[in-house]
């Protein structure tokens, strides 16, 4: 696959925007468009190009029953978005990770730190997001009717990894997601991280964890118990997708 | 001059957006009530059906609430980051297979503002929204008509092709390359 190439970018740009890419390609475009934001960058500049197009759609007042639904859902008894700050010192958060939180506390020195690395000849525009560069694995989680519902990327220097909800998850009271990464081969499963709301997540990887995640085939999700670290799914998993090695075998 | 009716300062919908990220549910409310007959134009025109539109409405709106905080002022104003948000929203629940209006369920006699696909029939639009039409318009009638058919109507290539009884190569061609065309005007 030649996405680098940037007049592949700009003319999968173009027509995405234009809302002419169909089907899988459209899907395949947007997980692409989470680990590369050379084309994320492109993306939006078509959409300034084309969105004036959008002036002359007349207004049309929607019924009060949407904003009473979106009234319920974003109450914050439902998953309103957390501060960052506060969300990354809850207890809440920290919890899954109970056994290398001191190590994750360090790494989270480094995670401010850290270098951009940028591949090929696209400038990295002031204001982006660092941490959005140069992500080595990624993995497109899907549900059983092959929709995506979350995107997995991994990014080495120093290794980090973040969640990105693609629609809301909300588990059952009691019950958590929990990620796990399952071993090329063997089809070993390794807990991962575990996720409750719909906010990105984004964390530093250990040595055990990026291990999990370089030797692993695809990543999944299942129900478990909250409160609990447990070491093998209880269950069948409800969303899965493979895990992709973006830079070739030198990665691994 | 851009004087598009109800166009909102874009520095209060910054503003709104900013206080969203921080939870401040009144501020949505306030973006809701200022944006939301628009973006609802926009799922309505490609969606057709008001029961789908309303469900692609209130699927932008929790992603617009999400997302707020990631929302970036410096990259561009925050209603073309909206109407995407919604536009993705609808082209989404569009591709589903039981999302499909039947051809002969929509008749665009019915309404002509919303059918209206011809550039000279713009009336109020701004500067903007003149530049990209103008460019569109040196293009040929099919090639612009395939991209407005959809841009506007979310059709695919293939649909296109059906509608303008052209092979749907033909139909990608003139997408593709009419777009970087107009990308080339556009910075002229």
């Amino acid at each position: 696959m030649r996405y680098d190439d940037p007049k592949l970018q700009e003319a999968l740009a173009s027509v995405y925007v234009a809302g002419a890419l169909q089907g899988p390609a459209r899907r395949r475009f947007e997980a692409l468009m989470h680990t590369r934001p050379a084309l994320r960058r492109r993306v939006e500049a078509w959409e300034d190009r084309l969105t004036p197009l959008s002036e002359d759609t007349p207004a049309v007042r929607p019924p009060a029953r949407v904003w009473r639904a979106l009234r319920q859902r974003i109450a914050p008894d439902h998953q309103a978005p957390t501060q960052s700050a506060g969300f990354w010192n809850s207890l809440a958060f920290w919890r899954p990770f109970g056994a290398v939180a001191a190590c994750v506390a360090l790494l989270m020195i480094a995670y401010a730190g850290f270098n951009v690395l940028q591949p090929g000849p696209a400038p990295q525009i002031a204001g982006s997001q660092p941490q959005q560069a140069a992500p080595s694995y990624v993995a497109v989680l899907e549900d059983g009717s092959n929709q995506p519902v979350m995107v997995v990327t991994a990014f080495k220097g120093p290794w980090r990894l973040t969640l990105e909800p693609l629609r809301e998850l909300s588990p059952d009271t009691g019950k958590v997601f929990q990620v796990w990464a399952v071993e090329r081969g063997s089809g070993i499963t390794r807990p991962l991280l575990q996720v409750s709301g719909s906010e990105v997540l984004r964390l530093p990887l250990d040595d055990d964890g990026w291990n999990a995640i370089k030797t692993s085939e695809s990543l999944t999700v299942t129900v478990e118990e909250a409160g609990t670290t447990p070491t093998t799914p209880s269950g069948p998993p409800i969303f899965s997708g493979l895990c992709l090695n973006l830079k070739g075998p030198t990665e691994t | 001059m851009k004087s598009t009716p109800n166009r909102e300062p874009s520095e209060r919908l910054e503003q709104l957006l900013s206080s969203c990220s921080l939870g401040d549910q009144a501020a949505f409310g306030e973006l809701y009530e200022a944006t939301s007959a628009k973006l609802f134009g926009v799922a309505l025109r490609i969606l057709k059906r008001r029961a789908w539109a309303e469900e692609a409405l209130q699927e932008a709106y929790v992603k617009i609430w999400r997302h707020a905080g990631s929302y970036d002022a410096s990259r561009g104003r925050p209603m073309t980051w909206m109407i995407n948000v919604v536009r993705n929203q609808s082209l989404d629940l569009l591709r589903k297979a039981d999302y499909r209006a039947p051809e002969d369920e929509w008749n665009p006699e019915k309404d002509q503002r919303l059918s209206t696909e011809n550039p000279e029939a713009q009336a109020e639009t701004s500067q903007e929204m003149q530049r990209v039409l103008g460019c569109l318009g040196r293009l040929g009638e099919e090639q612009r008509s395939s991209i407005l058919l959809s841009y506007h109507q979310g059709l695919t290539p293939t649909e296109v092709a059906t509608r303008l009884k052209r092979p749907v190569g033909t139909v990608k061609t003139w997408i593709r390359r009419g777009l970087i065309k107009v990308r080339e005007c556009l910075d002229q």
